[in-house]
């Protein structure tokens, strides 16, 4: 490498800089407005996210009844957010409340075809193959919970599918669907005891 | 090469690299590079650490939330600290994926909501509303910035509405509830007869060839197990004490260096009376009668007479106002500096407390004053002879360390070199025993490989001032029983399965008569038992718990026939049951739903959890 005095390495660095100002200018701004661009839209993200965690306290899933539009608000406007899954959960809870399972039926579907997080997809079919059962509409309940995969749902899919077979008259399938819920559920006494109660039930149809 | 770099470099892959790096570094800073890595997090949750530090901590708040639970100590055969430890690992994790995946769902705590739940919080408020000295106080109580506490409330109600959304919008339909009522409150209509094993006695002795066979048929029974006897060396601190005496002059020595430490503070006696100003504030009254009082002892009435004609002390007025000998730190700052301050004999001026006016009279001042040495020489003695305890007790149990480590064959060379006799133990298995060998490191030392292999143990503490070395006397294996020492426990063993097979033949001869349509009362008596017949509800406690439950799960009979069932006890005794009717159940008041809610709503979170733990990434670190 040639030897440069400074005054030399001043002058090339100069040259440098007429010929890359305008190379280097625009990259910094590019960067900066990039930077800029995704704080502001991280900013107006929490924003949104902010009033929908304010929509969804007024909703307030503690209770049973009271006013939705919070509730139909969070389901229209935000429906990526977990509050439109959980608004959807907590009007059919209340429509369930309220006897009126038709539109328990139509918030479960909602929330299980558009729920953001898998494990409230699948907690939502549960729920909505139980209101099913509740309206007659048995077989698609099976037809539903025999389709899907429930992935840690899967204890309680069998158990709905249970009831579901039970109110069909299908007792041998019934007690099959038991049983696999019983061992899914191999550790929670509380779910057990239920489930047990069932299959001791069907054993009356049996004979 | 070199020159195909410089030529690309001034072109607009320069600035896109340039552009590039900037980017990273201000999203994201520098933390991840610099980021020290000399230990291991406890664990990883898609490439988030939960660092040790933050396990730790953890730990000990909930080790310390259990003990309260169980009134300050913890049993740790039933809280072993690894189990607390992986439950509070498990739960840390559980948050940071219900963190995770909370931000990722568009969820978010604001500034508002976030003030309104601290607002809301009832330690924080001070005459009934939150009030910001209060706040900021209790928080610096724990140790704690309100950023610090800001954060981790923020993340909390993240959680909590995470989870409030999952297990708050469990419903039970009405078909549901109906079903549940209808099974738990069912009642069955039920007859059975008791049939206890200790009514069947074989009434031949099991022959020798029997008794023989259920031997060899059972090689897994009648065992010796594995054990152990052992010598061993005692060291203990009691009897080092008792060959330990200490001169009277090392006791004069040790008081006159320590008499600083044989004194009681200083005490006063004091004598008051107290004028109360009412709540209101207003000390008008209280002042008149001030110089009531003051007046008239000024006119010389005795202090006593006044202090019971006026103080509002009901404590202190009956004895003329005398509150005692007391210390320093006994009463209210004020009232304390006066009287410390104060000559014997003197009256103050009235002096303001929270009380109201108080008019105190010193009566003594009790010196702080040296202990006689004959007072405290037990104490003395005790301090001394403990000190050379200890000393005597280290140096020997040092030197009986390196010698039976010295000398791993034998304790011989210890107890000569340390005046120590060789005890020798009682023959004891794993499961323990008495003496020496009730403490569990001594039975984990005594079955331990270095010690079974000959060596002698280490020194071990029993925690009540001794310690002490083993070697090994005799090691039994585990061996089976020989025929003849085990014959009474087979002979036992084979009249129980015999009453038992009794039992159960009894039980089918009852069922067999019953179902041909004999009369069960007949029956029962006959066969040496009593008939009864009820109603049952689900767990009644009429019935041993093996039978209620066999009972509810047997088919329904139909109007002509009943169901029978021979159920065997634990012990081998046998219940005839006989199912007559099923009853089902009412609706009872809404609440019973409660319980089906509350269980749902459980269950759909706990598979939450479960979920996400599933489909992330974790990496627990040992």
């Amino acid at each position: 490498m040639e030897l440069q005095t400074e005054e030399q390495q001043v002058e090339a660095l100069k040259a440098w800089w007429q010929e890359n100002a305008r190379a280097v200018m625009t990259g910094v701004a590019i960067a900066v407005l990039a930077v800029g661009g995704f704080r502001y839209w991280t900013h107006y993200q929490q924003q949104q996210a902010e009033v929908a965690a304010d929509l969804f306290m007024q909703l307030d899933v503690t209770k049973t009844t009271g006013p939705e539009d919070a509730g139909r608000r969070l389901i229209g406007e935000y429906p990526h957010s977990a509050y439109a899954a959980f608004a959807a959960l907590e009007l059919a809870e209340r429509a369930v409340t309220a006897g009126d399972l038709p539109a328990a039926e139509v918030q479960l579907r909602w929330a299980a075809d558009n729920a953001s997080i898998p494990e409230l997809q699948q907690l939502a079919q549960v729920r909505l193959a139980r209101v099913l059962v509740a309206i007659d509409k048995a077989q698609e309940a099976v037809t539903l919970l025999k389709g899907g995969s429930f992935g840690a749902y899967q204890g309680m899919a069998d158990e709905a599918r249970g009831d579901a077979l039970a109110a069909l008259g299908e007792t041998e399938q019934a007690r099959e669907a038991y049983q696999q819920a019983l061992t899914a559920f191999d550790g929670v006494p509380a779910k057990r005891s239920l489930i047990e109660m069932k299959v001791d039930d069907l054993a009356g149809v049996a004979s | 090469m070199l020159q195909f770099i410089r030529e690309r470099a001034q072109s607009w892959i320069a600035w896109g690299i340039i552009g590039l790096i900037i980017v990273v570094f201000a999203l994201w800073g520098i933390g991840d590079y610099v980021r020290s890595s000399q230990e291991l997090p406890a664990a990883e949750v898609n490439g988030t650490d939960i660092s040790q530090q933050q396990l730790k901590q953890a730990f000990y708040e909930r080790r310390q939330q259990l003990a309260q639970m169980f009134g300050g100590k913890l049993d740790p055969t039933l809280f072993s600290d690894a189990q607390i430890r992986q439950q509070t690992l498990d739960s840390l994790i559980r948050d940071q994926l219900l963190l995770e995946t909370a931000h990722r769902s568009q969820m978010a705590v604001g500034d508002g909501l976030l003030a309104n739940e601290i607002r809301n919080m009832p330690v924080f408020d001070e005459d009934g509303a939150f009030s910001n000295q209060r706040y900021e106080q209790v928080l610096s109580f724990q140790n704690m910035s309100p950023r610090q506490f800001e954060a981790s409330l923020r993340r909390d109600l993240m959680i909590r509405q995470l989870q409030v959304g999952v297990t708050e919008t469990a419903f039970v339909t009405p078909a549901e509830l109906a079903n549940y009522q209808k099974l738990s409150n069912q009642t069955r209509d039920a007859g059975w007869l008791q049939l206890p094993i200790d009514h069947f006695t074989p009434t031949d002795e099991p022959t020798t060839e029997a008794l023989q066979a259920y031997y060899d048929g059972h090689p897994d029974l009648y065992m010796f197990p594995e054990r152990v006897q052992v010598g061993y060396l005692e060291l203990s601190r009691e009897k080092l004490a008792a060959g330990i005496s200490v001169s009277e002059e090392e006791l004069r020595d040790r008081y006159e260096a320590q008499k600083d430490s044989f004194s009681a503070p200083e005490q006063r006696r004091a004598a008051h009376i107290l004028v109360e100003v009412p709540a209101g504030g207003d000390e008008g009254g209280a002042r008149q009668k001030l110089d009531e009082i003051q007046a008239k002892l000024a006119a010389g009435v005795p202090f006593d007479e006044l202090a019971r004609q006026y103080s509002d002390d009901p404590g202190s007025a009956a004895q003329g106002g005398d509150l005692g000998l007391f210390g320093r730190g006994v009463m209210v700052k004020p009232f304390e500096d006066k009287v410390f301050s104060m000559q014997v004999g003197e009256i103050s001026e009235p002096i303001r407390t929270e009380f109201g006016y108080h008019i105190i009279r010193l009566d003594e001042v009790k010196k702080d004053e040296v202990k006689p040495f004959e007072e405290v020489r037990e104490q003395i003695l005790n301090d001394i002879r403990m000190a050379k305890v200890d000393e005597q007790y280290f140096d020997m149990a040092d030197r009986m360390s390196s010698l039976t480590y010295e000398h791993p064959e034998s304790l011989d060379q210890a107890a000569e070199a340390l005046g120590l006799t060789i005890e020798e133990s009682p023959v004891v298995a794993r499961s323990g025993g008495s003496g020496i060998f009730a403490d569990p490191k001594v039975i984990a030392a005594a079955f331990s490989d270095s010690v079974l292999a000959g060596n002698n143990s280490d020194v071990i503490e029993l925690g009540d001032g001794r310690g002490v070395v083993l070697h090994i006397r005799e090691h039994l294996t585990a061996t089976r029983q020989s025929f003849e020492e085990a014959k009474a426990a087979v002979s036992t063993d084979v009249k129980r399965e015999q009453a038992k097979a009794m039992a159960k033949e009894r039980a089918s001869q009852a069922i067999e008569r019953l179902r041909q349509g004999e009369e069960p009362t007949a029956v029962a008596t006959e066969l040496g038992g009593e008939w009864k017949r009820a109603e049952v509800k689900r767990k009644d406690p009429q019935l041993p718990p093996e039978v209620g439950g066999r009972l509810f799960g047997l088919p329904h009979p139909s109007a002509e026939q009943a169901v029978f069932e021979a159920v065997a006890l634990g012990d081998g005794g046998q219940v005839v049951v006989a199912l007559y009717a099923v009853k089902e159940g009412a609706a009872t008041a809404p609440p019973a739903a409660d319980g089906l809610l509350k269980d749902d709503g459980r269950a759909a979170l706990d598979a939450f959890n479960e979920g996400l733990r599933k489909r992330a990434n974790v990496t627990v670190n040992p």
